[in-house]
């Protein structure tokens, strides 16, 4: 958020004017991709707020009803996301990729301040209205799939990645990641398995 | 372990994880062709594929939204259904993040057994509120044999649906009660004294059970009428979590309602773990709410009401010290300084009651054990925040004490001037003084402070000193201009008027007056002379005969006669206007 600021303000200044402009996001997501921490906190600064309006509005929406699916939310942001900046069509799956990812910190956040007992309120809890299911330590969930990608490759964290933080069906993931159902299946079994071989038994 | 190596894992464990455990064994021992590294790996991941079945691993997201709504059948599909062997009759409410609530008879063999209430709960219950769910049957099994506390005869599922069948309850909630009982104001201090005892009684029970509600609210204390005496049944203990074998992870997101939540759900950093406590604090609030009828912490927003539940202390409640400490005990920040147990919290309002009461009924004069006042007229008028003394001094003009002319009777102000000032009616030194008192149970009346906010339903009565011997009444004039004679204490009556000098008499002479629920101003004046007012005694006279013959007319007079006793005496005015 603090680099998003900052490069706001600079360029703000640059331009001698009040608007704040930001890069393309094209370009955001190229940078992230090259590993660019500053491009990494203006695309979260993009992405964040439109969850945060997406997840207000859903929740104020009589209309929707009962639960309202994360995979909801995070197509709904996905959705403004494109029709409001420029996206390029093979950006849109890194772009979707990126919000999983904003999910990801978030809900690992999220467990990290509960397991310290921190807060009952966190700032997620406010901003999204989120409600984490206490039934795995998402914690270890999130260091669990560093070493999962590096033991049995990237795309089997995507794919739980997909799953526990954007709520995507085998059918869903199969289509975001551009990998046959049979694959998905199979990623998901291996990757679920390894996960919960590694962590520690409930009570 | 090499790519070639884990690619050789990944088959055969997927392999083998579709084989019955039995068979397992055997094929991964020749798969692995002696490779113990390959073989232990196996076996690890296999552990993982079956817990990962077992709990659903994966199965949702780790999230979801807070949903406003619950999504479960629709009424008209629910109406008549049979569910296991309960009948459902109809809809009698939707509880927020449960899910909708029903009425419904249990049947056995085609006969009606009896009435329940089926709580169905929210569709499409994910991992942390099935959790919930069963939390809930868990802890109701421990509590069901309190009386205080609501039954649970059964539980189970309606397609996607869990649902619980719980006791029928015909009753109202607290909130209710408070509604239609406190009138908008607060409930008879002995009455409160009942459903506080029986709350902290069923609270208490589920405390030494290691079971902490959480919850406490008006909408979760059922008020049950039994055989004329009031019953309080806890309801909902439903996000209750045990003391004891708590989750892993021991999370306890904030799910109480907001109002009534403690400091330490907010920030236990500051104030510690939430315990047994918070339904401790939670029942102050509930105790204050019942006390003066309206929620102790308000806010427009969830964020205003969380700041005022970590750093502002509620108003006190009533007048009595006493009674503000017990309340004031149970709301204090930490939990340390509050009640050790939540029954200590009844018996410290028992105790300051009783207290109350000794200092109160002092007060009272008539010591009729009649269950309800009678009579009790009800009286066209209502009563104000603001409340002003006022010497009359002859003629049509009403001077108040903050030297100021009053409007004429017809435009009388709502609000009043409040400021004492120097009475401009140097010839009337001497005054009758007036003192008003709340009812606040049966024959119990509390001092109420000039500057009290009254409103309607409000009963009062009111007591009046005469400052010589002499004779006295009290006349209130409506906002209407009519005035009405009260009735006068009997003893005022069986003296044929005439009062001692210094004595109170009480206004009316039994119960009290009920206070109108429409907006106005009434003026009471308090009429004091040295001589017997002919057209006064006559008008009360009549009205006596007309109340001993079972009607209900009071007493009233013309504005001339009025006017013209009003100068000829010593008086005081007291201006209340009210409030809806």
């Amino acid at each position: 958020m603090a680099e998003r600021k900052n490069g706001d303000g600079e360029e703000g200044q640059a331009k001698g004017g009040l608007q704040a402009v930001s890069a393309p996001i094209t370009d955001l997501i190229a940078l992230v991709r090259e590993g660019d921490e500053a491009a990494r906190g203006k695309l979260w600064g993009i992405v964040f707020p439109i969850l945060e309006s997406r997840a207000r509005a859903m929740l104020n929406n009589d209309r929707v009803g009962g639960v309202i699916r994360p995979s909801d939310l995070l197509q709904e942001a996905f959705v403004q996301l494109i029709a409001r900046e420029k996206v390029g069509w093979n950006d849109r799956r890194h772009l979707f990729g990126f919000a999983v990812m904003v999910m990801r910190n978030l809900v690992t956040d999220q467990a990290r301040r509960r397991l310290r007992k921190e807060q009952f309120f966190t700032p997620v809890d406010e901003a999204l209205g989120i409600v984490i299911n206490d039934d795995v330590s998402w914690v270890e969930v999130d260091d669990l799939l560093k070493r999962l990608e590096t033991e049995h490759g990237a795309e089997k964290a995507r794919v739980v990645e997909l799953r526990a933080y954007a709520g995507l069906t085998n059918e869903e993931i199969a289509e975001q990641l551009e990998i046959s159902l049979a694959t998905v299946k199979r990623h998901m079994k291996i990757a679920r398995a390894f996960l919960m071989s590694r962590m520690p038994a409930p009570e | 372990m090499n790519s070639e190596k884990r690619r050789r894992l990944e088959e055969v464990f997927l392999e083998a994880a579709e084989l019955p455990a039995t068979r397992r064994q055997a094929f991964c021992e020749a798969a692995c062709e002696g490779d113990a590294e390959l073989l232990t790996e196996l076996a690890r991941l296999l552990r993982g594929h079956d817990r990962a079945e077992e709990v659903g691993f994966l199965e949702d997201a780790a999230w979801r939204l807070k949903s406003s709504r619950a999504q479960l059948p629709p009424e008209d599909e629910m109406i008549g259904k049979t569910i296991d062997r309960y009948e459902i009759q109809r809809k009698i409410g939707e509880q927020a993040g449960m899910g909708d609530v029903y009425l419904a008879v249990e049947k056995m063999g085609g006969e009606v057994i009896r009435s329940v209430v089926i709580k169905f709960a929210q569709a499409r219950l994910e991992a942390s509120e099935r959790k919930r769910f069963d939390d809930e049957v868990r802890i109701l099994a421990r509590l069901e044999q309190h009386n205080n506390i609501a039954r649970m005869y059964a539980c189970g599922f309606y397609e996607e649906n869990p649902y619980f069948v719980m006791e029928h309850l015909d009753g109202v909630s607290l909130s209710q009660f408070l509604r239609e009982e406190g009138k908008g104001g607060g409930l008879p201090l002995d009455v409160i004294e009942k459903i506080l005892a029986q709350a902290c009684a069923g609270l208490q029970f589920a405390h030494d059970r290691g079971v902490v509600h959480r919850d406490i609210k008006p909408q979760n204390l059922m008020i049950v009428r039994a055989s004329g005496e009031l019953q309080v049944k806890v309801i909902d203990f439903g996000i209750a979590k045990a003391s004891f074998g708590a989750t892993r992870q021991a999370t306890v997101g904030v799910v109480g309602t907001a109002q009534y939540l403690a400091p330490e759900q907010l920030s236990p950093e500051r104030f510690g773990e939430p315990d047994h406590r918070v339904d401790i604090h939670a029942m102050g609030l509930v105790l204050h709410e019942m006390l003066t009828g309206r929620t102790a912490v308000r806010g427009a927003t969830v964020a205003e009401l969380i700041q005022k539940h970590l750093n502002e202390t509620p108003p006190l409640p009533v007048a009595d010290a006493g009674i503000n400490g017990a309340v004031m005990k149970a709301l204090r920040k930490a939990p340390g300084e509050r009640q050790a147990r939540i029954s200590d919290l009844a018996a410290e309002y028992a105790t300051a009651l009783k207290a109350f009461f000794e200092k109160t009924e002092r007060i009272d004069v008539p010591a009729s054990p009649s269950p309800t006042p009678v009579p009790r007229p009800r009286w066209p008028w209502a009563l104000a925040a603001a409340l002003a003394l006022a010497v009359l001094a002859g003629g049509a003009k009403f001077y108040f004490d903050s030297g100021g002319v009053a409007p004429t009777p017809a435009a009388s102000p709502a609000v009043v001037n409040t400021t004492v000032a120097p009475t401009p009616a140097p010839a009337m030194v001497e005054k009758p003084r007036l003192a008003l008192f709340r009812m606040i149970g049966e024959n119990q009346y509390a001092p109420v402070e000039t500057n009290a906010t009254f409103r309607g339903g409000d009963r009062v009565r009111f007591e009046a000193v005469a400052p010589f011997d002499g004779y006295l009444y009290l006349i209130q004039m409506g906002s209407s201009g009519r005035f009405t004679v009260m009735l006068p204490h009997k003893r005022i009556e069986s003296g044929r008027h005439f009062v001692k000098r210094g004595e109170a008499y009480a206004f009316p002479p039994r119960g009290a007056f009920e206070l109108d629920r429409a907006p106005g101003v009434e003026t009471i004046y308090v009429y004091a002379a040295r001589e017997k007012s002919e057209p006064l005694a006559a008008a009360i006279e009549r009205s006596i005969a007309a109340f001993r013959g079972g009607g209900n007319a009071l007493p009233t007079l013309d504005s001339e006669t009025v006017r013209e006793l009003l100068s000829s005496g010593a008086v005081l005015a007291q201006k209340l206007s009210h409030e809806k």
